[in-house]
């Protein structure tokens, strides 16, 4: 469905893009993961006709994006990053513009019907400068789907908004995903790319670090578990036994007026009872156990050594 | 292009000039004040008070109306695009959703010159329309001539919307309008809008020349020439030869910056 190959892009001679490739599949939700700087936004505009690459190709469904940018245009939806709502009407008459700019039949029909999915009826005579955070992305994702695209490109759908209007961007995304359609969702929220993307790439300084799914990408041997355990003491023998563990890349003791161990592991599942049975022996008793698991930041952390937030 | 992907454009284009023009009209108040304070100070202090005064001679009018109608069709179609221009390529940024549109960048100028053009025009007859009622019998012009005015107010909106359009695109709003305004002074003043051309060559050959590199002087003298013949110096082609040349640097420069800010 999309196809990116060797993208390059300077601005000002600096390099925002560095030889990215990747592709993206039909009804797929493909993230662009990274913190601001990363190059995701520029990615995203190359691939939705708002930038020149420097070098590369990107083609969406066989069409380039460079040579033919109406036709990538019509075939997209674009929920951008920048709020780009006409502040000078009001819900419904933006929504109208839009049906109208890309030659919808019965535009009014389908805004009623746009606005009516994405609960806003009801506020659409409402000036934009009227409506919450959560309210203008809904309605720039109701005007993204106004001429019913094939692919839709969300670049940082849900920042700024509360939990609650986040949950319902997420209800959003996921039913295009049912209705087949492809995204591209771009977030340095990890839970977000988690919960909705079936593929990741992380991006660091302008180019793509990883890529495969968040399952893959937290259990490929690079990322490990965090099993912490409190004990009212502990010696220094248990440490070195739980250190030799070969799964076992780091003990760490932490004093908190008890004891708090906590053991850095590639296989916490093969170890936690290994672990209980070496402080058992020794006579101690542990008070609480938890193992976290790794998570899309361990991982950011772990391949960029910068943290998202 | 092909014919789809024209139509595209066209369909595009078409919806953003309705909502250019609903806007206009819903904004109507503001936007007359915008487009006809300006030039009816000027015709209330130099047309009527200063010859009241007896500090202008009273035929001055027919100098002065040409001028200032000129000078409204000017700023009414360069402020117009450039502060809209600017301003939404750095807040309000709902050019962005228009860009995304299926509409090339080159129809998406175009759309925004006709859009200035119109005000342009709205403002040169608004403007002429009040000086017809403030000065009456002065000017006296037939059914031809309003035709022949138009076509000037069409080339004057379509020109200064164009440098409007260069202007918005290269620069930031905190520094567009100290442009506009080093840009639109002179123009104003020494574009032939309070004297007329035909007294230079001999008084003052050296501003007679500068007058000439000016743009507005070809739009000032070309209503001269329709309203009044007989103190215009230039007549109404030569007006349109040099207005024309205006045009397409104008029209070059605005679709280049346009095209640089759009697609990054």
């Amino acid at each position: 469905m999309i196809h990116v190959s060797q993208l390059v892009k300077y601005y000002n001679g600096l390099k925002a893009l560095d030889n990215v490739s990747f592709h993206v599949m039909e009804g797929e939700i493909f993230g662009l993961l990274g913190p601001n700087g990363a190059g995701k936004t520029t990615l995203v505009g190359i691939l939705t006709t708002e930038v020149k690459p420097t070098s590369g190709t990107a083609r969406i469904k066989g069409i380039d994006v460079v040579n033919d940018p109406l036709a990538v245009k019509h075939l997209i939806g674009v929920v951008p990053q920048h709020r780009s709502l006409d502040r000078k009407l009001n819900g419904r008459e933006n929504m109208l513009v839009m049906a109208r700019a890309y030659g919808v039949k019965n535009p009014k029909s389908r805004v009623e019907e746009l606005l009516a999915l994405v609960g806003l009826t009801d506020r659409a005579d409402n000036g934009i400068r009227q409506y919450s955070g959560g309210m203008l992305q809904k309605l720039l994702v109701a005007r993204a789907l106004i001429h019913d695209p094939e692919i839709i490109f969300l670049d940082e759908p849900s920042l700024g908004l509360d939990p609650q209007a986040r949950i319902a961007i997420w209800d959003e995304i996921l039913r295009f995903k049912d209705e087949g359609k492809t995204m591209i969702l771009t977030t340095h929220y990890m839970e977000e790319a988690d919960r909705l993307c079936d593929r990741v790439a992380i991006m660091n300084q302008g180019k793509i670090v990883k890529e495969g799914t968040p399952e893959k990408l937290k259990n490929e041997g690079i990322m490990r578990s965090v099993v912490t355990l409190e004990l009212k003491r502990i010696s220094d023998d248990v440490v070195e036994e739980i250190a030799e563990f070969e799964e076992v890349e780091e003990v760490q003791v932490i004093e908190k007026g008890f004891t708090e161990l906590h053991v850095y592991t590639h296989n916490a599942e093969k170890n936690i009872p290994q672990i209980i049975k070496i402080i058992q022996r020794h006579g101690l008793k542990v008070y609480r156990l938890r193992s976290q698991e790794p998570s899309l930041e361990d991982v950011f952390i772990n391949l960029t050594g910068r943290s998202l937030t | 292009m092909t014919l789809k992907r024209a139509k595209w454009s066209f369909n595009a284009a078409v919806a953003i000039f309705r909502r250019d023009m609903y806007v206009f009209c819903k904004e109507i108040g503001g936007n007359l004040l915008r487009i006809v304070g300006e030039p009816l100070f000027f015709l209330l202090v130099f047309g009527l008070l200063l010859p009241d005064l007896n500090l202008f001679p009273t035929g001055y009018i027919e100098i002065l109306v040409p001028g200032i109608v000129s000078m409204s069709t000017m700023t009414g179609s360069m402020r117009s695009v450039a502060a809209g221009i600017g301003l939404s390529f750095e807040y309000n940024e709902d050019i962005r959703a228009h860009i995304l549109t299926p509409i090339t960048m080159r129809t998406l100028a175009l759309e925004k010159i006709i859009c200035g053009t119109f005000q342009g025009i709205v403002s040169g007859t608004l403007v002429l329309a009040i000086a017809l009622i403030m000065f009456p019998g002065t000017f006296s012009f037939s059914p031809l001539c309003y035709c022949e005015l138009f076509l000037i107010f069409i080339a004057s909106g379509l020109t200064f919307a164009s440098l409007g359009l260069a202007l918005g695109s290269s620069f930031i709003p905190e520094t567009l309008f100290e442009v506009m305004f080093i840009s639109m002074m002179p123009m104003m003043f020494f574009g032939a809008t309070f004297y007329p051309l035909s007294l230079l060559p001999e008084l003052n050959p050296a501003f007679f020349y500068l007058t000439l590199f000016i743009p507005l002087t070809y739009i000032s003298e070309g209503t001269r020439a329709i309203l009044t013949p007989q103190i215009a110096y230039l007549s109404a082609i030569y007006c349109f030869i040099g207005i024309g040349i205006y045009f397409v640097i104008f029209f070059s420069l605005g679709l280049w910056a346009f095209k640089r800010r759009a697609i990054k």
